[in-house]
């Protein structure tokens, strides 16, 4: 991680947070760049909801401190920080218009507590013409996000994608200086989902806001993000563009998580001295490292080699899924306890159950990680030792 | 040989089966009954007489006439107009302490709860005798507690301008509870993201909260609530049975004491059936405008 500190729209420095006796979060550190969309990947239970919450000021760290724009903002609320929130369950009030709910946060914000009392406050000088202005605005937002129709429905009559785009006027309408969205699309259907990414993404461009975007989905998170920050167990594993985290993983929880097909994983004793180690057959070699080690392979890196005997592992056919494109051959590997994956083209696939199948793969897409640790290994090219 | 029947005809059978014995049920226990009473409404019948005689509305009239008559409906229309609006306000204040009070002390909030609740779970007979040594005139606790602090000692259950609004203040005690509970089920199911919505919103003060999302989130607990509790103060007798028989002098009759009066008491059962008709109108009446008409505006359709 680049010490950036001042230059980033906000930073957590150092902060733990235990809820009901359980340590989510252990001194974690991260800073969100500026017009930057990034991204907090990671499975339910690993702390990203926790931490976005930090970042909004709706919970308070147990230890570290919060900082934006080189201030110390931990104590402020959500409202003094400016930051906009859009929730997975889209948390409209179901009481007020569209219109209403778009219009909430300027409301609070810009009128004083006697102009918000309902019919008596709009009475008040001024307090017309502040209400005129709000109304255009959220005219123009609405217009925006092309639900200008809705403006005076209730959010119980509209579908999820509408209160999905209300939400995000909501978020919108206040020019937040941080944009932070919790899971905002997991409860859409599959179609919608794709087509709000591909909205979302244009939004984050046009506004030129920093997005910090929470979510569970590792497809959302590589499509849409410029940075993506792979969380498991309360830290950060792997913080980097998407593209690093698919080739380079920076540890084998990393490389487990990310990906269509879930990589293989093939724990070996060390190759060293070992002549006909599949390693040393690849033509890789690790003459710093001693323990078992685990050798990470890609299914779409994975090819049959023309002769069974030519392959650096050989395995036997045992099952065959067909995907269209593709077909996902599974292997039980000859003297090993392990199966895997790997996807060949529909087409050129002549295989059949019982076959036996050399593996081929080109030196640069095989992962290598430390047995113990699980953190990445940097073979040197050269069989042997 | 049987001729076969028609599938919609053994279908429609079937749905008979089905329904017909609770529908025979409820005809029996309910509306025979309810229809009974308001026919008798219309005579002038009493218990042991071997004939009857219509007399239309001379009932309706002689209640609405007669001073004791409307002393019952008026008194009825106080009590529920001084206990409902109390007791719904009450339990709604005591319920959002207590679930806040969750948060930092769930001993004593529980604690509360249940002190809160005790009222409804007890004989409410046995309790009134306790609210009549409490508010005995001259040894009761509140009046002796009264005159040392030196403010007057009012005749709680003798006052005929006050007994009605003693009574009221039983009732709101003795409904606080069931309502605080309700209320409370209703906050409980108040989404969480919704305060933090309002919190990101800039809805800091605890004030603009309630407004923004408890009160509104609690719309329909309120209609309900609303609802049991007006029923519950148009029925009530008990307290007024054990504690006042109505009196002094009918100030604090009500229309089921004297429905009961004149109709176990007096065997008048024409003029209990037509205080027994009023008595359902104004609760239909009561139920059908709140559920009618606030339906709509609670529920955020």
């Amino acid at each position: 991680m680049a010490s950036l500190g001042d230059s980033h729209i906000l930073d957590l420095r150092h902060v733990s947070q235990t809820l009901g006796g359980n340590r989510i979060l252990h001194d974690l550190s991260l800073g969100v760049a500026p017009s930057e969309f990034t991204a907090i990947l990671g499975p339910s239970g690993c702390g990203k909801s926790t931490t976005l919450r930090l970042m909004a000021g709706l919970d308070r760290p147990n230890a570290g401190t919060v900082h934006m724009g080189g201030r110390d903002v931990t104590d402020d609320t959500p409202a003094m920080r400016n930051i906009a929130m859009v929730f997975q369950s889209y948390a409209l009030y179901p009481h007020l218009t569209v219109a209403e709910n778009i219009a909430l946060p300027l409301v609070m914000r810009e009128c004083k507590p006697t102009e918000r009392v309902p019919f008596l406050g709009a009475l008040l000088p001024g307090a017309r013409d502040k209400l005129r202005d709000i109304g255009k605005r959220v005219r123009r937002i609405a217009a925006m996000l092309e639900i200008e129709p809705l403006l005076e429905r209730k959010p119980g009559a509209l579908s999820g994608g509408q209160q999905q785009r209300v939400a995000v006027g909501r978020a919108l309408v206040r020019d937040p200086a941080l944009f932070l969205l919790d899971e905002p699309l997991s409860n859409l259907d599959a179609k919608l989902r794709i087509q709000m990414r591909t909205e979302l993404s244009a939004l984050h461009r046009r506004s030129g806001k920093p997005f910090v975007y929470v979510t569970h989905d590792q497809t959302e998170a590589m499509t849409m993000a410029d940075r993506v920050l792979l969380m498991l167990e309360g830290r950060v594993i792997q913080d980097g563009r998407p593209r690093e985290l698919y080739e380079r993983p920076a540890a084998r929880e990393v490389a487990a998580f990310i990906g269509a097909h879930p990589m293989n994983l093939i724990d070996l004793p060390s190759p060293a001295g070992d002549a006909d180690h599949p390693l040393t057959r690849l033509g890789l070699a690790l003459p710093n490292h001693r323990g078992r080690i685990t050798v990470g392979l890609r299914p779409e890196h994975l090819r049959c080699a023309t002769a069974a005997a030519d392959g650096f592992l050989k395995g036997r056919v045992e099952r065959l899924e067909y995907h269209g494109r593709d077909t996902m051959v599974t292997l039980r590997l000859d003297g090993l306890e392990t199966a895997v994956d790997l996807l060949q083209n529909a087409q050129a696939s002549s295989l059949n159950p019982g076959d036996w199948v050399g593996l081929a793969c080109r030196s640069t897409d095989v992962h290598l990680f430390d047995a113990e640790t699980g953190g990445r290994l940097h073979p040197t090219p050269g069989g042997g030792t | 040989m049987m001729a076969p029947i028609s599938r919609a005809w053994r279908e429609g059978l079937t749905d008979l089966y089905l329904v017909g014995p609770t529908v025979l049920v409820l005809a029996a226990l309910v509306f025979v009954p309810v229809l009974i009473v308001f026919v008798l409404s219309f005579t002038d019948y009493q218990l042991g007489d071997r004939s009857v005689t219509f007399v239309g509305f001379d009932q309706y009239v002689a209640l609405f006439t007669d001073p004791i008559g409307r002393r019952a409906i008026t008194n009825t229309l106080i009590y529920v107009a001084v206990m409902v609006p109390s007791s719904i306000l009450l339990a709604l204040l005591v319920a959002t302490r207590l679930h806040g009070m969750a948060q930092w002390s769930p001993g004593l909030s529980r604690f509360l709860r249940a002190a809160y609740f005790l009222p409804v779970a007890a004989t409410l007979v046995a309790m009134a005798l306790a609210w009549q040594m409490m508010l005995h005139p001259s040894i009761g606790i509140v009046n002796m507690t009264l005159v040392r602090l030196g403010l007057p000692a009012p005749a709680w259950f003798s006052d005929r301008g006050l007994v009605i609004y003693t009574l009221a203040l039983i009732g709101i005690w003795q409904t606080i509870g069931y309502n605080m509970v309700l209320f409370l089920a209703g906050l409980a199911v108040i989404p969480r993201h919704l305060y933090d919505a309002a919190e990101v919103d800039g809805v800091s003060s605890a004030w603009s909260r309630f407004w923004t999302v408890t009160w509104p989130m609690l719309g329909p607990t309120t209609l309900f609530v609303a609802v049991i509790t007006a029923t519950a103060g148009f029925r009530v007798f008990e307290t007024v049975a054990a504690l006042t028989g109505g009196g002094p002098a009918f100030a604090s009759d009500t229309l089921v004491y004297a429905l009961y009066r004149e109709g176990f008491v007096y065997f008048k059962v024409g003029y209990a059936s037509a205080i027994t008709v009023v008595f359902f109108v104004f609760v239909a009446l009561l139920t059908f405008i709140q559920y009618g008409l606030l339906q709509k505006r609670v529920h955020y359709r």
